[in-house]
């Protein structure tokens, strides 16, 4: 129901290309030289342990960074440094690890904000006052999707509980129709509860749009990702299906260290 | 030879007053992220100090050296402990004006009683009296004492923070205080002791400088000028940053004497500008400041949309037909000026979430420009009107393009180098300008057959065109674009991760901004028929900034009442008392602490969203964040790494 035409163009060859993406910060190498070719495909989960340059990439991806060296394609055309508005443009929009909402405007209006974007540029100086009530079907159907009870979409983001600021989160970048949806641990700090709802909420959303998720939650990952790329120190260390990656000896080192 | 080498070494001494005056800025601005703007006033009673105390008492310069370190910190250390701590947690702005708010209290208090201008050279010594030859330079031993006192100082303050125990901790403090408190580490005291020893620096540099320059109360003004350009360029909260920019300053200056002596103190302002833009984080890195959020109290948006609703346009309307009746009209018209500009600083500061400080350029150059060509080029008033906002805006747009990229501190700190550009080179055109004279004589003219000369038309013509300004901004804040400038200062990042141009949103606010100044400013000088050098003053930068937070930022019509209560609040003390800029000093300080919201703001929380809203967790509060004992160094922490 959310899709868009447009989006359904005929995918020859990798939808995102990385080549021998790196990025330094002062002598610290976060992303190491990183070859990756995602096919369409609904849910890519990226794992690894704690620094090994995930976030780094979704920044990279996302035009955040700049790539110290490299080049990253978006369906053949170069992205590599384009500024983040502009990525978001053509159909990669992330969210953010750290909720990333706009504390003091309604919850509706966070994602009005989203979608008058994509449909208006949203940078109209004079409109009818009732310009808002175009967005606001949508915005509310949105919300049902993302979880957010009606009662509760006309107070500030701020005073919502966490859970539901993460679902705002996600709505804010669901907004936008991306083709590709980066997700940078959807259910960081979640609840058990919510981690399953979330779950669901991604299963549901890849069947119109590829989702690249980075996840500490192995559970989550192992119900979602229909393939597993495992970083490490700032590489790829090796993808795969999940079955395939938890037995893998290189990818237990790196998780739980060194067996002597 | 010996010339240039004089001027150098003169150089050398105001560099080291700005020098020993940067570093506990910086000290200051690192340890608690706060800036201090009264760090200037505290130089000021440093040297007034020690004129008293050699002037009565026959005080030589080390007790009056002594004194005003120990006074002027104890001082410090009492207003951090009493009142600034109270902010800590808050957007830097609110401190900024209430030490702006102290210093002008400090100045008046001592305006009081002392008010004559002239050095203390009775404080030298036998010693320090005289000259010495250096075999290339004969030169005055007292500034040599200077130099060397100066370097001297700044040299022990960066070995004792780099090299002890205590430095360590106070470094410890200024990075991660919430950490350190956790190892037991006594953060309130280390915060309050670096604030005294940054104060008696200042206090210091103050007695230093009694001898050999004019003590009056103003003599802080230009000084915290200087220093804030200095530490902004050297690197916010960078220590060797601000020491060696305070002494290059100085040298540049002294170098500027000679080649071009009228630049002599803009070109401070010259070398921020370019390092600013060129090397956004400052020569040496500091704090990195530029992600540093406005965390000043927002309106919610039931308040916001009250605000923007009929029955307040109505009031508002009733208020403004009635103003003339009740005061004189030119005041009447003084008013809703000063109003319209604080609206125009309100569009940018609760809006864009943007901090001037030098809307006067914008103000100042459209008042010019009329004038010159009402004046001089004889073009009627109405074409010199347009010409002048048209030309006023277009600079806008121009400064803007620099300025839509910067945020924060910085933000602030380019706009108010513009406005010291643009007040410079009005003084400099002074065959055009009248210089300090100013430009006398303009007429109103005739406006579809009425006579503006006339002081109650006038304010009628000045009233449609505010209420027009003001229902096209209400106008423009409902729109979709209003929606994006909130969001874009709410969350930048957001924004640009959904698609937006943050730098376009922005751009477009700040010209909006300078056009609504600019309308204003040559309606101004037509309602006093004249243009002054006021108008492109620093000060004439920071009225906007106080009504808009007395009435209510954010409040669309707050900024007028602030301008109301300001201009009427100037008038009527000056023929009461003069001790005006003391009592507005009192009122700015006690609507910071007690009154964040302003008056129109605060009111319509306790009415609107009190009763409604009584959630505890409710983190937008500012009352609330008021009670932390420490500064809040919430861009760091929300830095996100794997």
């Amino acid at each position: 129901m959310l899709i868009e035409s447009n989006h359904a163009q005929v995918a020859v060859g990798p939808i995102l290309e990385l080549k021998t993406v790196t990025k330094s910060f002062g002598g610290f190498i976060a992303v190491n030289n990183v070859n990756l070719a995602l096919e369409r495909k609904p849910v890519y989960g990226i794992i690894g342990p704690n620094g090994a340059g995930k976030t780094t990439l979704f920044h990279l991806l996302s035009g955040f960074l700049n790539p110290s060296q490299g080049q990253m394609l978006f369906h053949g055309q170069d992205i590599t440094h384009l500024p983040p508005e502009q990525v978001a443009r053509r159909g990669l929009v992330r969210s953010f690890q750290i909720t990333s909402i706009f504390s003091h405007l309604t919850v509706l209006n966070n994602i009005v904000l989203s979608i008058q974007r994509r449909q208006t540029g949203g940078t109209r100086l004079f409109a009818k006052s009732d310009w808002r009530d175009e967005y606001l079907g949508e915005a509310n159907n949105l919300l049902d999707e993302v979880g957010i009870p009606p009662s509760l979409r006309e107070s500030p983001a701020n005073d919502l509980p966490y859970g539901l600021k993460r679902a705002v989160e996600l709505g804010i970048s669901l907004a936008a129709q991306p083709e590709v949806l980066l997700l940078d641990e959807p259910t960081a700090g979640m609840s058990l509860q919510d981690i399953g709802r979330t779950t669901e909420l991604i299963a549901r959303l890849s069947k119109e749009r590829m989702v690249v998720v980075v996840e500490h939650n192995l559970g989550v990952i192992a119900d979602l990702a229909d393939e597993i790329i495992v970083m490490q120190q700032g590489s790829i260390l090796t993808r795969g299906k999940y079955q395939d990656v938890k037995v893998d000896p290189r990818v237990i080192e790196a998780y739980l260290g060194k067996r002597h | 030879m010996s010339y240039y080498i004089s001027l150098l070494f003169n150089g050398l001494v105001s560099g080291g007053f700005v020098a020993l005056m940067s570093l506990g800025m910086s000290i200051i601005f690192g340890m608690m992220r706060i800036v201090n703007f009264m760090h200037g006033s505290l130089y000021m009673l440093g040297a007034i100090i020690a004129y008293f105390l050699g002037f009565y008492f026959g005080a030589s310069i080390w007790i009056g050296m002594l004194a005003a370190s120990i006074l002027v910190g104890v001082l410090g250390a009492i207003l951090e402990r009493t009142l600034i701590r109270r902010l800590y947690g808050l957007d830097l702005a609110y401190i900024l004006i209430l030490t702006t708010g102290l210093s002008l209290f400090l100045e008046d208090t001592v305006r009081n009683f002392y008010s004559v201008t002239s050095s203390a050279p009775f404080l030298v010594p036998q010693v320090l009296k005289g000259a010495v030859n250096l075999g290339f330079i004969v030169y005055p031993k007292y500034r040599l004492f200077v130099v060397v006192v100066s370097i001297l100082l700044c040299l022990g303050t960066w070995f004792a923070l780099e090299r002890t125990r205590l430095g360590a901790l106070v470094r410890a403090a200024s990075e991660r205080p919430s950490l350190l408190k956790c190892f037991g580490g006594n953060v309130p005291l280390l915060i309050s002791g670096s604030f005294f020893f940054a104060c008696a620096l200042a206090g210091l540099a103050g007695a230093l400088s009694a001898p050999m320059r004019n003590v009056s109360p103003y003599m802080g003004q230009e000084m915290i000028n200087i220093v804030f350009a200095v530490v902004v360029a050297g690197g916010m909260g960078s220590i060797a940053g601000s020491v060696v920019m305070g002494f290059a300053s100085g040298i540049l200056q002294a170098l500027m004497a000679i080649v071009y002596p009228q630049a002599s103190t803009v070109i401070i302002y010259v070398l921020m500008l370019v390092i600013l833009v060129v090397r956004p984080g400052g020569i040496f890195s500091g704090v990195d400041i530029s992600q540093f959020p406005l965390h000043y109290t927002p309106m919610t948006e039931r308040v916001r949309a009250f605000f923007l609703s009929r029955p307040a346009a109505m009031v508002a309307l009733a208020v403004g037909f009635l103003l003339p009746w009740f005061v004189y009209p030119i005041l009447a018209t003084d008013i809703i000026l000063w109003g319209l500009f604080a609206v125009g600083f309100d569009l940018l500061f609760a809006y864009a979430g943007l901090l001037s400080f030098g809307q006067a350029a914008y103000w100042g150059t459209a008042a010019y420009v009329m004038g010159v060509l009402a004046m001089t080029f004889g073009a009627p008033t109405w074409l010199a009107f347009i010409a002048g906002v048209a030309i006023s805006t277009t600079l806008g747009l121009f400064f803007g393009l620099i300025l839509a990229r910067k945020k924060g501190i910085y933000f602030s700190m380019i706009t108010f180098a513009i406005s010291a550009i643009i007040a410079f080179v009005v003084n400099q055109f002074a065959d055009y300008t009248g210089g300090e004279d100013g430009l006398h004589g303009l007429s109103r003219g005739t406006l579809f057959g009425m006579d503006l000369q006339n002081d109650r038309v006038y304010y009628h013509v000045c009233m449609a065109i505010v209420i027009l300004v003001i229902f096209f901004l209400c106008r423009l804040l409902k729109s979709p674009y209003g929606l994006s400038l909130l969001g874009a200062r709410e969350n930048e990042r957001r924004m640009m991760s959904v698609g937006y141009n943050v730098f376009f949103l922005r751009l477009k606010a700040y010209v909006l901004s300078a056009f609504i100044v600019s309308t204003a400013g040559a309606l101004y000088a037509l309602n006093h028929q004249f243009v002054t050098l006021e108008m492109v003053n620093w000060r004439a930068s920071g009225e906007p900034v106080m009504m808009t937070l007395l009435g209510g930022a954010g409040t669309i019509f707050g900024p007028v009442l602030g301008a109301g209560i300001v201009v009427v609040m100037r008038n009527a003390l000056s023929s009461i008392t003069d001790n005006g800029s003391l009592y507005l000093g009192l009122l700015f300080i006690t609507v910071i602490l007690f009154a964040r919201r302003g008056i129109l703001g605060e009111s319509l929380h306790n009415i609107l969203d009190r009763q409604q809203n009584t959630s505890p967790h409710n983190g937008s509060d500012g009352k609330t964040a008021g009670n932390h004992s420490e500064p809040v160094h919430s861009s760091k922490e929300a830095a996100d790494v794997d």
